[in-house]
């Protein structure tokens, strides 16, 4: 999954017209989409039946469940995952100047890590295996993946036409207003009946 | 304690739990008995909160299952049937984080779980040091009762809690459960072992189909009912009197069942294992899952997932059309068609690793030349489907163009058709290919590889030549890119003919050479009295209606016979064959018969193969 932004930040691809910028942009995209990619995957065990004891236990619904989740996925994936691609940006463009292309899809990463669990699901280890191949998994997966390459494209358009940071601004804005719904939505959440 | 207020719960139109009514006090041990699907677990999770009831209440120490829920849950402990548990996690970290969700401080729950572990005669060392996942059955099971009984709730629900559990445990574990009483908590057991509910519980409860069947001591229902024992009072009421009478009945039916069977209608297995692997497919789902979702929902889901990604793709491009950029609108189309590929792929991956269920859900073993066979012609099938309903958006998309050609619709058709083709047939073979070389287990770990080769296969089929020369057809490149396609999709068609000739003289094979694919897929029927159609002077050269020459046959295709394939893997081992009365398969003979039978009398029928009183 983290080859591509690599690939679009080597220095072969950096020459050509704009790339170098819109390799940046796309790696803080997908830096957007990893926790949301891992919170997606962590619903799904072998032992999902063991689940039943989340489900027993007196808890109004999956938001505890849930937030330990974003918390161990933002700690242990997303944080190094950030460190690690400022350095290879910061080591490839050497300047930091190009480093604020990230914050754009920096930005969507709460947003990102909260809509796995929206409506109750994606709780975690509470699902079959099997059902990870489900194909409504790879339809997901396309479309998180053009909101990003949209965004991209977006924040190297801005970055080139020099609004970037009213860009930045609005995103922030509108990334914050729905944090605050999602958050409140998923915080009145209860157990959906298991039916 | 408990109290049950007509509790009901309805899964669709089928109803689980109808109307349960009943009070049990502090105290009590109430055995909660019934056949398998009475409805027992459905209750037990409607009590424990983890399934809303329809209709109906019930309360738990006073509070409300629906309006109290959490209150209700802290009272109550729940071991669940499955015994499950995170097997990843040692004994002590999952009790401690089972201690964590109840709330219970670290110290206390420490010190409740040595308690258990004492009583279990468990150790702590194998607590703390091996995980759950090298423990036996039987002590996880122990770790799942102490996990349930860990918040000291005054009512407790087991679920076939003796499962797994060895004969001196389950003596504890009896030992247990009467001492909880005493403390005055409830317990709920649901069990099938009747001897042990009838020595434990005060009371018993016996439900079928939902319904309250009997409510009462065990001793005086027994003695009221005349029946001598529980077990015979549980068959008696739940229907296992019958299914005793029917056995004797069954015994006596079984050689006329076997001997009614006739040969099945010729390509009539094929047609079903086809209607099997397309409901698995469509579903996107295992056989184990075919009762999740229905086939529509899937269907119309899956399409207006893509119809909405493609329609959000196709006014992207749009949105920037001019000249030079008509070329990356049909590009994107092309990689939605890719993502379509990929979706068949993971679908087509889910269903390939069932095999063995696909055998149990035909109840016959399923040959893997049937099965691949299966595979191909539903892939395209349904690759066809996608082809078409992409092929009407995108026609009227690229027409929209103002450097769209006149032939552009034929031209879109033509290169979408033939891309859903040869990327199915990459599917198909790739996985084929990872089955063969990797087995069945490493397959999961290779389907991504697959998929990345199948996407590379079909954007180098579809988009290479698309973005060649879609605006000029003239042009000689284009030309070679979609002779190279039509080459590569012939590939994939001849690889279906071969799977086809193998039904022998039922379908016919195309020939070798251009004739040959015209013809390929024609059926040629077996006359009136049964002799095969041959070739002959009045139809030799048209290629229609041919049958193979045996004598220019393999041995191996000779073998090959329509419904003759399946019963041949029973009868390569020793085991009784089995005959099923669904599909009224005919008795198979051994390949040296098959051998024998074909070397004396090339012209015989199918049924000269399979019916044994045609033995040779």
């Amino acid at each position: 999954m983290l080859v591509m932004p690599i690939i679009f930040l080597l220095p072969g691809h950096r020459e050509e017209a704009g790339m170098g910028n819109f390799g940046v942009a796309f790696a803080g995209g997908y830096l957007g989409m990893a926790p949301l990619f891992a919170l997606n995957l962590l619903q799904y065990s072998q032992q999902w039946q063991a689940a039943d004891v989340f489900r027993v236990a007196p808890m109004p619904g999956p938001a505890p469940l849930c937030a330990g989740a974003r918390q161990a996925v933002t700690c242990f994936l997303t944080l190094p995952l950030v460190l690690g691609f400022a350095l290879i940006v910061w080591c490839l463009h050497g300047e930091t100047t190009n480093l604020a292309l990230l914050l754009p899809g920096l930005i969507t990463l709460p947003i990102f890590t909260l809509v796995p669990h929206l409506g109750g699901r994606s709780v975690p280890f509470s699902r079959a295996g099997e059902e990870a191949k489900s194909t409504r998994r790879g339809l997901d997966f396309f479309v998180v993946m053009l909101l990003s390459v949209s965004l991209s494209f977006l924040t190297t358009w801005s970055w080139d036409a020099g609004w970037f940071w009213w860009l930045l601004a609005g995103e922030v804005a509108v990334a914050a207003t729905a944090y605050a719904i999602m958050r409140v939505s998923l915080a009145s959440m209860r157990w959906p009946s298991m039916d | 304690m408990i109290s049950l207020q007509q509790l009901t719960k309805h899964f669709g139109g089928q109803i689980a739990v109808d109307g349960i009514t009943c009070e049990i006090p502090a105290g009590q041990i109430v055995g909660f008995l019934g056949p398998n699907g009475a409805g027992k677990s459905t209750t037990l999770k409607m009590l424990t909160g983890m399934l809303a009831p329809t209709s109906g209440t019930a309360t738990i120490c006073g509070f409300d299952l629906q309006r109290d829920t959490l209150e209700v849950k802290r009272n109550v402990g729940f071991v669940p049937e499955s015994g499950a548990v995170f097997e990843s996690l040692t004994g002590l970290e999952y009790l401690e984080m089972v201690a964590a969700l109840y709330a219970i401080p670290e110290a206390a729950a420490r010190a409740r779980i040595e308690q258990f572990i004492a009583f279990f005669d468990l150790s702590f060392a194998t607590l703390t040091d091996k995980l759950l996942g090298a423990y036996s059955k039987g002590m996880r099971r122990k770790v799942v009762i102490t996990a349930a009984l860990l918040h000291n709730p005054p009512v407790v629900f087991f679920d076939e809690p003796l499962d797994g559990l060895d004969a001196n445990a389950a003596v504890g574990f009896k030992a247990l459960i009467q001492t909880l009483a005493r403390e005055g908590k409830t317990i709920v057991y649901s069990s099938h072992i009747l001897d042990v509910v009838e020595r434990v519980c005060d009371r018993v409860l016996i439900i079928d189909k939902g319904k309250l069947l009997l409510d009462g001591e065990p001793e005086a229902l027994v003695a009221a009912s005349g029946a001598g024992t529980l077990e015979r009072l549980f068959t008696q009421l739940t229907g296992g009197t019958e299914l005793e009478r029917r056995r004797g009945g069954f015994r006596e039916d079984l050689p006329s069942m076997t001997d009614r069977a006739r040969p099945a209608a010729p390509g009539a297995p094929d047609r079903a294992l086809r209607r099997l692997f397309l409901t698995l497919f469509l579903r996107g789902r295992s056989a184990r899952g075919l009762r999740r979702q229905n086939v529509p929902q899937s269907i119309a889901l899956k399409l207006s997932w893509t119809l909405l990604l493609y329609v959000a793709v196709g006014s992207m491009a749009l949105a920037f059309l001019t000249a030079p950029v008509f070329r990356l609108s049909i590009y994107l189309h092309g990689a939605t068609m890719v993502l379509c590929g990929m979706f068949i792929a993971a679908s087509a991956g889910e269903v390939l690793f069932n095999k063995e269920e696909a055998d149990i859900l035909l109840h016959r073993p399923v040959t893997s030349q049937a099965l691949l066979r299966a595979k191909i012609i539903v892939l395209l099938q349904v690759s066809l489907w996608l082809a078409g309903a992409f092929n009407l958006v995108g026609t009227f998309a690229g027409l929209m163009a103002p450097d769209a050609s006149a032939l552009f619709p034929l031209v879109h058709a033509i290169s979408t058709v033939l891309e859903a083709l040869f990327c199915t047939g990459f599917v198909v073979l790739g996985y084929e290919l990872c089955l063969r070389f990797f087995g069945r287990e490493r397959l999961e770990g290779v389907m991504t590889t697959v998929q990345i080769l199948v996407t590379i296969a079909a954007v180098l089929a579809g988009q290479v030549p698309r973005l060649l020369g879609y605006a000029n057809l003239r042009a000689p490149h284009r030309r070679v890119s979609v002779v190279a396609q039509l080459v590569a999709t012939r590939v994939v068609c001849r690889f279906r003919r071969c799977a086809r000739r193998e039904r022998g003289g039922q379908v016919v094979a195309a020939g070798r050479g251009r004739s040959g694919a015209r013809d390929g897929g024609r059926v040629a029927r077996p006359r009136e009295n049964g002799t095969p159609l041959r070739d002959g002077p009045a139809n030799a050269g048209r290629g229609e209606r041919r049958t193979p020459d045996p004598a220019r046959q393999t041995p191996l295709a000779r073998h090959h016979r329509p419904y003759a394939a399946l019963p041949l893997v029973a009868a390569q081992s020793d085991q009784p064959r089995l005959v099923s009365p669904h599909h009224q398969l005919p008795p198979a003979r051994s390949r040296r018969q098959i051998a024998r039978l074909s070397r004396h009398r090339p012209d015989a029928r199918d049924a000269d193969y399979l019916s044994p009183s045609r033995s040779p």
